[in-house]
């Protein structure tokens, strides 16, 4: 953080701007140092025995290009002073933004100007203090489970009815499992072993029919009203876990780039299926035994009371042994399970990646290779296995055991009952069938409390997504463009994907309607940057862009993207015929105008080349079609798409001449009559723009026409010649 | 192995041998490997310098380790200020003894990846995070580990990388050189 507490024993005598501290020492071993900035001076703080005191001092004001360098696994905080280098602190790769950060600010401090002290990003849970995993603002340890619980019940208010049919047959199904032990005793006291006077041998058999028929009976309804209960607990189940897939899907269809920048893309998918996948196994199946496992624990503790008070004690006594047995138990039991899925898992990565692969591993001979990994994988695999139920077989039986001995304790002290008088046979029966069940769910619900704080956890990180609120939102006086005449201004724009680390560095620039402007640089000046802010995935830090005078934020996001076209460097297509993707910025394209945008495209000589020209699938990710092939796709798309403003973002992928220049054209006609910003590789397009922006470090460097600034030889003149010296090889290798 | 392969491959023999291979000394110097006993290393600051024999100016430098797991001390390449390289050192012998320590700290202070010694105890904590306790070769350290699997790379086999909940991270070089007691801690977690 960047203002934490001052260390104890340190007066700056002066307002603090900031204090971070730094986890290593100078010579790169652990320990505590501390980077403190007042207005007018900035200390290093090194522990001193139990004393805090300044190592290093400065007036901020001769502190100059401070800047914090990454080192591996680390950083370091160097500055100039008095025309030599000095680092000031050094520390581990956690506190890299914050001293980045923090140089930032140094720097301009330092010259006098004014910077406010950005947001943080939340990484430690302001509660507790422990760290947040990346991109997650859920604290493990401290959520609140109530208030997810809460949540989720939100889900079930539409389901109720189906929610509380499901709660009474859950309550009828354990009511019904009580009976069987309660008829074994009149079993026993009646018709087998009678006490006292027996009756007469027929009523006996009479009441043993009506006694088996009473037991089958109830056995039938329990498994009647079981299937139904599992029936519909899938219903609701199901039900509840699509609402909020979808829910989460809809949101994360509309939430910002930035959403997706901050996070890995699998973590992303992984909120979608397996925190609602926890969930729904949750739903399903946990909550159903959860509810009944706890009747059941009530229902049959009540009997047992009812039958004999003091034998009941008798069979709580193991309760809390079986209680502490089975959570250690399921946790080594997870344990090794979790072993075996994940060696299962990486048996499978390594098939996939060889067997896709497999045209690399013959050409290279390398078959044996892959054999003794795979083998290698297989082996780790079984062993892991025979672990896992080599520990199964040994826990289960001292579970069983465990329980066991209770039981037995029953059958002694009960057996003294019975023969001192006191209890019947018939009743220490039931009383045995009663304690047998007891213990089962008692050492579930273990397992299912485990379950339980698992899926609430997973229900809260589902939540946090459902939360997180889009940054690029609709302005509430966003005014309607129908039609846009395509003036665009850059006014002054400055924007970093993390704010501290600007990309863009105050650019203004103007384009008039139709004019078709190349957008040139190294890799990194900027040029991609701008088309993002453009197309407004993500919105500017300082200054604005106009279109048509109006500032973009104040546009309506719809009209917006569907006036405004990209043509990607590296096209998407989505798995579907070649129509569908031609037609995916306007679903309900007639057949005419995608013929029509592919033949501007110059695609549909080589649809019609497929034996089943339009409606020919193209796999995921668009197998089966050549690089070329795809770019003309993309160029039709964009024409069917029809935009005022286009955004060409040129493929660096060579393609033979032939293609090269069919793309060329179909270029052509798609820039006619639309303001037209192109990210430019190749010479052609150069020369073809009406006007030149040359970016440098998200700065402008030049701009002009292609001979204007061929003429001037700057930065232009410098990039094409390298791009000449590298097109000469290209023809040399050809 | 069929006698006729064995006769192609004494036929084809001297014809390998016939044109001249590659000059070596070419292949060397495409790699632009340094000699050790003719640089010179010294510390100015916080910053490496070098000088090679018979030059009088001092170029600021870093150290980039080539292959930081298997070869922490060999393949290292020195680069310039602007990260153009200056050339490899395939090895660190031939440097004096104070040169070496000189180096040798240079490589410390880039390399800021701790190296695990002694797992001293890994205790579980709420939510299924788990705290370790360990001993490094840069002082004692304490983190916290959560879904261990996702967090734990073995780039090499026996070498692991871990990656706390901070983003940090630390080494293990080799897992069989740990202790027993370690390492009996660390296959309970894996």
């Amino acid at each position: 953080m960047l203002n934490e507490p001052l260390p104890n024993g340190f007066d700056p005598k002066e307002p603090v701007r900031l204090c971070i501290e730094a986890d290593m020492l100078p010579d790169g071993s652990f320990g505590k140092e501390w980077l403190l900035v007042t207005d007018t001076r900035a200390y290093v703080l090194a522990q001193d025995g139990s004393k805090v005191q300044p190592r290093a001092e400065f007036p901020l004001a001769e502190l100059s290009e401070p800047k914090a360098e990454e080192l591996v696994g680390g950083g370091a905080l160097r500055a100039m002073h008095d025309g030599t280098e000095l680092e000031l602190v050094r520390y581990t790769r956690a506190r890299i933004p914050e001293f980045s950060t923090a140089a930032h600010l140094m720097g301009k401090w330092a010259k006098g100007e004014e910077a406010e002290i950005p947001e943080e990003e939340a990484r430690r849970c302001p509660r507790c203090g422990l760290p947040l995993e990346q991109g997650t603002k859920v604290c493990p340890a401290c959520l609140p489970k109530s208030r997810a619980l809460r949540r989720l019940g939100v889900y079930l208010v539409p389901h109720w009815k189906l929610a509380a049919g499901l709660f009474l047959l859950a309550l009828c199904n354990t009511t019904l499992g009580l009976v069987p032990p309660y008829l074994q005793r009149p079993l026993m006291d009646s018709v087998l072993v009678p006490a006292g006077v027996p009756r007469p041998l027929e009523q006996r058999v009479a009441l043993l029919g009506i006694l088996v028929l009473a037991l089958l009976g109830t056995r039938i309804c329990s498994s009647a009203i079981g299937a139904s209960q599992g029936w519909l607990a899938a219903v609701l189940g199901n039900r509840i876990t699509h609402d909020i897939r979808c829910k989460l899907y809809r949101h994360l269809q509309y939430l910002s780039l930035r959403f997706f920048d901050k996070r890995q893309l699998g973590t992303v998918i992984s909120r979608v299926n397996q925190d609602t996948g926890q969930l729904q196994g949750f739903l399903v199946d946990g909550s159903q035994d959860f509810i009944i496992n706890l009747l059941m624990i009530v229902g049959i503790g009540v009997m047992l009371f009812i039958m004999n008070w003091r034998l009941a004690l008798f069979v709580f006594v193991p309760a809390p042994i079986v209680v502490t047995f089975s959570a250690s138990f399921w946790k080594r039991i997870r344990r090794y399970m979790h072993r075996f899925f994940h060696r299962w898992g990486r048996l499978n990565a390594l098939l996939n990646e060889t067997l896709t692969g497999v045209r690399i591993v013959k050409a290279f001979a390398q078959e044996p290779r892959e054999i003794a990994r795979f083998q290698q994988r297989s082996a780790d695999l079984a062993v892991a296995g025979i672990q896992a139920d080599r520990v199964w077989a040994i826990l289960s039986s001292g579970m069983s055991l465990v329980i066991m001995l209770g039981t037995l304790l029953v059958y002694y002290v009960g057996g003294r009952y019975v023969l001192f008088g006191g209890m019947t046979p018939g009743t220490l029966l039931a009383f045995i069938a009663y304690a047998a069940m007891f213990y089962g769910p008692i050492q579930s619900m273990s397992r299912l409390l485990n379950f339980a704080s698992r899926s609430l956890t997973a229900a809260e990180r589902v939540f946090e997504v459902l939360d997180s609120q889009p940054e690029v939102e609709e302005a509430e006086d966003a005014v309607e463009m129908p039609r846009i005449e395509g003036r665009v201004e850059f006014r002054d724009l400055t924007f970093g994907y993390e704010r501290h680390r600007p990309v863009l560095k105050g650019i203004s620039f103007e384009a008039q309607p139709g004019e078709m402007i190349g957008l040139v640089g190294r890799s990194g000046a900027g040029k991609t940057t701008c088309i993002n802010l453009l197309c407004r995935f993500y919105d500017s830090d300082e200054g604005d862009i106009l279109i048509d005078g109006v500032p973009i934020r104040k546009i309506r996001v719809e009209n917006l993207r569907q006036q405004i076209g990209v043509v990607p460097q590296d096209t998407f297509l989505f798995s579907g015929t070649i129509a569908d993707n031609i037609s995916y910025a306007k679903p309900g394209a007639t057949k005419e105008e995608i013929v029509r945008a592919a033949k501007v495209g110059n695609a549909h000589d080589f649809i019609l080349q497929r034996p089943d020209g339009y409606e020919t699938f193209l796999g995921e990710g668009g197998q089966g079609i050549s690089a070329g092939e795809k770019q003309r796709l993309a160029i039709a798309r964009a024409v069917l798409h029809d935009p005022r403003i286009l955004i060409l973002d040129e493929a660096t992928s060579q393609v033979d001449v032939e293609t090269e220049k069919q793309i060329q054209e179909g270029i052509a006609r798609l820039v006619k009559g639309r303001t037209t910003f192109a990210i430019a590789h190749r010479l052609s397009t150069l020369k073809n723009a009406d006007r030149l922006l040359v970016l440098k470090e998200g700065e402008v460097a030049e701009q002009g026409t292609h001979d204007e600034l061929m003429e001037k030889e700057g930065e232009f003149h410098r990039l094409v010649q390298t791009y000449q010296e590298i097109s000469k090889v290209r023809a040399v290798e050809r | 192995m069929s006698t006729t392969e064995i006769g192609s491959r004494e036929e084809s023999l001297p014809e390998v041998a016939e044109p001249s291979p590659p000059e070596p000394a070419e292949a060397a110097d495409d790699l632009r490997t340094l000699d050790a006993s003719l640089l010179h290393v010294r510390r100015n600051g916080n910053r490496l310098e070098i000088r090679r024999e018979g030059e009088d100016d001092w170029q600021q430098v870093k150290l980039v380790r080539l292959f930081p797991f298997t070869e922490p001390e060999r393949w290292i390449s020195i680069v310039d200020k602007d990260n153009k390289e200056i050339g490899i050192l395939p090895d660190l012998k031939g440097f004096s003894a104070e040169d070496l320590r000189v180096l040798r700290d240079e490589l410390r202070l880039r390399y800021l990846v701790p190296e695990i010694i002694h797992i001293l105890s890994i205790r579980d904590r709420v939510a299924m995070m788990a705290e370790w306790t360990v001993e490094t070769d840069r002082g004692k350290a304490k983190f916290l580990m959560r879904n261990l699997r996702d967090k734990l790379q073995e780039p090499l086999p026996g070498y692991l990388s871990l990656t706390d909940m901070e983003g940090n991270r630390f080494d293990i070089p080799d897992v069989a050189a740990l202790d027993r007691r370690s390492r009996r801690l660390l296959e309970e977690r894996l």
